[in-house]
């Protein structure tokens, strides 16, 4: 059965219908791509966003943490529950010390070696024992191997006298 | 005269005509735009904001750490003695930074001021009594001095 539209009729002209639905979808398909950039880039800055509210969120709880402790493993115990965590340390000339350690964390912070998004890379120095230790938080998306794009930093401190009390 | 038959030659075509798929796709095009310019909108806002508040405590932990640093510094200089009330102590506090203090009959305080921003301070105070110290005040005011300042409203007769 041959349809009753047809493009070009038995006349030649062509079919009104036609040639402004061929317009049509032209036009859409290119507004339609436009459009889609803009959702995509919407997307892409509510994540970013999300992702960068947890990060504060995550280092402003260690640094808090580190204020009352002034001790990183401490520190890492009380934020992500007690893990076997790949600390670096060693002393410093004149007594003081040096601890580093790199976490992988999902993009909701939490720590996780097998799904790792991001990294948390946190260096604590100072004197030993007690007085003002410095530690520093360090945000980047790379993978194990490489340092990746640094995301957030953020630096805290402790100070816990030797001697006295602190209130 | 008369019933004229219908022979389609004259009749419209059924059907959707020409200019409502023209005018559908206007209306399409026009809302899913509105909707893509609000979803960015609101999207770059949601990022500016937390932007600001990630570089806000960024900015408040620095100047907690510089807070501290001055704390320790002024624990160093009154640990080394034990009379609060001696001259050479209290000489070396006036060369502590922005450092003000009190003598008190049981001890000795201190305050200071560490900027965060151009808005914000991290006031101290902290009493020295006993061979240790006890923080009084550690808190956020605004540079201006303003965190006392009357509400202007009316407070009764």
């Amino acid at each position: 059965m041959k349809s009753p539209i047809k493009a070009v009729p038995a006349g030649g002209r062509l079919n009104l219908f036609f040639v402004e639905m061929i317009i049509v979808l032209m036009f859409f398909s290119i507004a339609s791509a436009v459009i889609l950039n803009a959702f995509a880039a919407s997307g892409r800055l509510s994540r970013e966003s999300g992702r960068l509210e947890r990060m504060s969120f995550c280092a402003q709880s260690a640094a808090e943490i580190f204020s009352e402790t002034g001790n990183l493993p401490q520190t890492l115990e009380k934020l992500f529950g007690s893990n076997s965590y790949d600390i670096r340390g060693g002393d410093l000339e004149g007594g003081g010390y040096d601890f580093q350690v790199k976490l992988p964390l999902t993009e909701e912070c939490a720590y996780s070696p097998e799904n790792a998004e991001l990294y948390m890379l946190v260096s604590v120095s100072g004197e030993e024992p007690g007085g003002l230790s410095e530690m520093q938080i360090v945000f980047t998306d790379g993978n194990d191997s490489s340092d990746g794009e640094v995301l957030y930093t953020i630096t805290a401190g402790a100070y816990l006298p030797r001697k006295g009390t602190v209130s | 005269m008369g019933v004229k038959e219908n022979t389609g030659k004259n009749s419209r075509p059924a059907g959707i005509g020409t200019g409502y798929l023209s005018l559908m796709m206007i209306f399409v095009t026009l809302c899913l735009t509105a909707l893509a310019a609000l979803s960015l909108s609101a999207a770059e806002n949601e990022k500016s904001f937390s932007v600001k508040s990630a570089d806000y405590t960024a900015e408040y932990y620095a100047a907690d750490l510089e807070a501290k640093r001055t704390l320790a510094e002024i624990d160093s200089v009154v640990s080394g003695y034990s009379d609060y009330r001696d001259f050479m102590l209290l000489a070396e506090l006036d060369e502590v930074n922005g450092a003000e203090y009190e003598t008190l009959p049981d001890g000795l305080t201190v305050r200071w001021k560490t900027p965060i921003n151009d808005r914000q301070d991290i006031s101290c105070d902290v009493k020295f009594s006993g061979g240790g110290f006890e923080i009084l005040v550690w808190r956020t005011v605004s540079s201006g001095g303003t965190e006392d300042a009357p509400l202007g409203i009316w407070l009764g007769e």
